[in-house]
């Protein structure tokens, strides 16, 4: 059962505490999105959480033990992270680019292991890359970029995926579609993070919903009970409108704001 | 119009301007009075100013000479005065006449010249013959006639000498160190090697003034000794390929440093330096391993 | 994934080529029947001291010093992400260079054997440094220009000591020696840099996952257990190994690292990690390639091969420039 715990996470930049003791946790099987203004802190308390990034005071735990005590490919194993836009900055084959995803397993030397390569291949199949196995990953467009990263983060079979803003530019369809397979790992009981700005998608397929702003988290609980208009209020000072809950949730933002 | 016929001998193509010039200049000189404070720019012109004048009629030489290895050279410039060849040095220190040479302080002769000043531009000498009439043209000019007839007269006895003991059979030689270049045919090198009773391999190879040899045509060459210029004092990047196994094994016993400066300047001390490469020849031949 | 072994196969089958053809290239000519007698007869014959004693070494150096600067581009155009890195350009040559003329010319070569080889390596570890200390954090653009700085501050210093050094040629002689050569070079030279480019190439070889998941940037690499800290510092200590005691043997011999990388990477997918031996193998044919046409081309003395390499080098930097240019935003 993975548990992933934050207590009191406080990260100082230049003299301001960008994240101010955080606490949160997550566990197998939830969806998390992490919303709030631009600059509330969201894509550092994810390299937090990640492990990518050392608090200044405060820890995050994954199953009792603090992140710092995991070897790196020990933790890289059972999580995957996605930063904001990832790149592939050499023309190297989706396949290529997908089986990167699996570097914490590899042997330091010799040739890619041959069981390997089966994993690969199911996870092209998964995300249906199969028709681009072979094309250079700087030629995909951006929603088979995406595609392809996802692939990546997940060939390794990850137990978290924290993913920050994984539908940032991508068309509605990418974005459903990109969402949809999210919330399904969920439901296979992976622990899924990504920060997201599109409320309404947050609304639908979110199980929870962790609020930021200026640093701190200020709201924390269940997608149906948490997100509200007086929470987007507090949040992104607008008005908003929420309306259903569910599949069907709507948010919207009033005009006259 | 000795000096003039030294000057054409090195400037073998030698224009009609400056034949003029020379010849101009010449009178020039010979019209003016003794100099009675000379200071010379260029080395070569150094040693035989030093060698030609008492000290108390020589303003400054080169830094070069008060520096030098050569000790008996650095003892007689110690006693005069020292220039680092710039035109103020020479406005300041006033000499009669200054003496300079192809290629010392380009910039501060111009500058003489434009100016008007006494200045007599000594040519390089890399033959016997060419020390001699340099050396006489001088010595009148600096009104030293009989010291300069007695440099040469010492001269003379030294080659007359090394002609006499000649070995019977040349020595073949080539200046490699590894740069990749041996003095060839016109050098002074060339000179003092053949009056010490050597051969110069590289000037049969080409007529080049140096010649371009690297290590697998110096071996394919086979001269019976490897002479290396050397200032061994120094640490130098130069003299790193003598200590390849190859020449090792070669010419481990079969080379000689010759001291570089003295290979520079043609002068009357020139036959002295003959007199030397030939006992060192000598020497290294009677221990080294017969081919 | 298919051509690859093709790739190495062809460039190991060139240098054995090559290998042997230089055996038989050099201002003099001695016949192949010599050449391959030698190999039989004693070693007393002039043509076995020409053939084992300067060609052989010759050939062995230019592998090694070639393969090293191959791996050393590979791997430092894959950390950096940028096709235009190469050891010259980050400060390693010059900074060993800088440490080789201060042994040399402060007569530290003659206290003991190994003293250049070490004082360019040193040279070489503080330029590189300094680089990526400079750089740090700043991206590759920033790992480049500190570069150009470094390698800036240490011609200043290799002048600065050339300035004091005692012998008056040294100047000249510093100036053909940078010029980088493989002449002349033995056995000794061969023996002195053997362990220090073993060394130093399987350092750099060993960063090959890491450079490989650096294709996905700084941020992934590290999620996928990466240590960056610790594959710059590896980066760094290797280069400055290898490149370090090639330099200081050879004199600096450039565009060879940043030339092989590209000639291999499209035949192996652009990863990182499949470039390493083919650029190591495409190093060593160039640079034995190079060295061969030095002694065929005859303009008075040997031409020097860092000249060589540069003077090939060069259009093909200008030619990655206007690529660069095109594909860039």
């Amino acid at each position: 059962m993975t548990r992933l715990e934050a207590s009191s996470v406080v990260v100082r930049r230049n003299g301001r505490n960008i994240v101010d003791l955080v606490s949160a946790k997550g566990q197998a099987g939830d969806f998390i999105a992490l919303i709030g203004a631009n600059g509330a802190g969201k894509s550092t308390l994810l390299s937090v959480l990640a492990g990518l990034l050392k608090p200044d005071s405060g820890q995050v735990t994954l199953d009792g033990r603090t992140l710092t005590e995991y070897r790196g490919t020990e933790l890289a194993k059972r999580r995957a992270f996605l930063p904001q836009n990832p790149r592939c900055e050499w023309p190297i084959s989706v396949e290529r680019l997908v089986a990167l995803g699996l570097t914490p397993s590899l042997p330091a030397i010799g040739t890619f292991p041959e069981d390997f390569r089966a994993k690969v291949n199911a996870t092209l199949t998964a995300f249906d890359l199969e028709a681009h196995r072979d094309q250079p990953a700087t030629t995909l467009s951006g929603g088979e970029l995406a595609r392809a990263m996802l692939a990546r983060a997940l060939v390794g079979d990850p137990h978290i995926l924290i993913a920050d803003e994984p539908v940032a530019g991508l068309d509605p369809r990418h974005t459903l579609d990109t969402v949809r397979r999210l919330r399904h790992l969920a439901g296979e009981g992976k622990l899924i993070i990504i920060s997201l700005h599109d409320l309404t998608l947050a609304a639908r397929f979110s199980t929870r919903i962790l609020a930021m702003k200026a640093g701190r988290l200020i709201a924390d609980g269940p997608t149906a009970e948490t997100m509200t208009s007086g929470l987007l209020r507090d949040v992104f000072d607008v008005d908003a409108c929420v309306s259903g809950t569910g599949d069907t949730a709507l948010v919207d933002f009033s005009a006259g704001s | 119009m000795l000096g003039c016929v030294a000057i054409s001998s090195y400037l073998t193509s030698l224009t009609v301007g400056i034949a003029v010039l020379c010849g101009a200049a010449i009178s020039a000189f010979a019209q003016s009075p003794i100099p009675r404070r000379v200071m010379t720019l260029n080395m070569c012109a150094d040693q035989l100013v030093l060698d030609l004048l008492p000290p108390e009629r020589i303003t400054s030489v080169t830094y070069i000479s008060h520096i030098a290895s050569d000790e008996n050279l650095a003892h007689l410039a110690g006693r005069v005065g020292i220039n680092y060849g710039m035109a103020e040095e020479v406005f300041a220190q006033s000499p009669d006449l200054v003496i300079g040479g192809d290629f010392s302080a380009p910039a501060t002769q111009a500058i003489l010249k434009r100016a008007g000043y006494p200045l007599y531009e000594m040519a390089s000498a890399e033959k016997f013959e060419a020390i001699r009439e340099q050396t006489l043209f001088v010595g009148r000019l600096l009104g030293a006639e009989t010291r300069a007839q007695e440099l040469v007269a010492e001269m003379e006895v030294d080659l007359a000498d090394l002609a006499r003991t000649r070995p019977a059979r040349p020595i073949s030689v080539v200046a490699w160190d590894g740069s990749g270049i041996a003095p060839g045919k016109g050098t002074l090198f060339n000179e003092i090697l053949n009056v010490a009773g050597g051969i110069n391999l590289a000037a049969e190879q080409s007529d080049a003034y140096m010649v371009a040899l690297d290590m697998e045509e110096l071996l394919v060459t086979n001269p019976d000794i490897l002479a290396y210029g050397a200032d061994l004092a120094m640490p130098s990047l130069r003299h790193e390929p003598l200590k390849h196994p190859a020449i090792q094994q070669r010419y481990g016993d079969r080379q000689i440093a010759y001291p570089e400066e003295q290979y520079v300047c043609g002068g009357p001390q020139s036959s002295r330096v003959a007199r030397d490469l030939r006992a060192a020849m000598l020497a290294v031949l009677a221990e080294a391993r017969p081919r | 994934m298919k051509s690859g072994p093709l790739v190495i196969l062809v460039l190991t089958l060139l240098l054995v080529l090559l290998f042997f053809i230089s055996l038989f290239s050099g201002r003099v000519w001695l016949p192949p029947g010599d050449v391959l007698r030698s190999f039989a007869s004693g070693n007393d014959e002039l043509a076995a001291i020409i053939v084992h004693e300067l060609r052989l070494p010759r050939a062995v150096l230019a592998v090694l010093v070639g393969a090293s600067l191959g791996v050393a581009g590979a791997v430092l155009q894959g950390f950096t992400r940028n096709p235009l890195a190469e050891p010259g350009l980050l400060g390693v040559a010059t900074g060993a260079s800088l440490g080789a003329v201060i042994s040399i010319y402060f007569g530290f070569t003659s206290v003991f054997a190994l003293a250049t080889p070490l004082a360019g390596l040193l040279g070489a570890l503080a330029a590189t440094a300094l680089t990526f200390a400079l750089g740090w954090g700043g991206g590759s653009l920033a790992l480049i220009l500190a570069g150009v700085a470094v390698s800036g501050l240490t011609a200043a210093l290799i002048s600065l000591s050339l300035n004091l050094a005692p012998n008056a040629n040294a100047a000249y002689e510093i100036m053909t020696w940078i010029m980088g050569s493989l002449a002349d070079r033995s056995w000794d030279h061969v023996w002195l840099v053997t362990p220090f480019i073993v060394v130093g190439v399987i350092a750099m070889a060993s960063t090959a996952r890491a450079l490989d998941a650096l294709s996905l940037g700084e941020t992934q690499a590290q999620s996928l257990g990466i240590h960056l800290t610790r594959t710059r510092l590896i980066i760094l200590l290797g280069t400055a190994t290898a490149v370090g005691a090639a330099t200081s043997v050879t004199g600096a011999i450039g565009f060879i690292g940043l030339v092989a990388p590209h000639l291999i990477r499209p035949w192996v997918g652009h990863q990182p990690s499949r470039i390493l031996l083919p650029a190591a193998l495409a190093g060593a044919v160039l640079l034995l390639g190079a060295d061969i046409a030095t002694r065929l081309i005859r303009f008075g003395p040997e031409l020097k091969l860092g000249v060589f390499t540069s003077l090939l080098g060069t259009p093909f930097f200008f030619w990655l420039v206007v690529k660069l240019r095109k594909t860039s935003p």
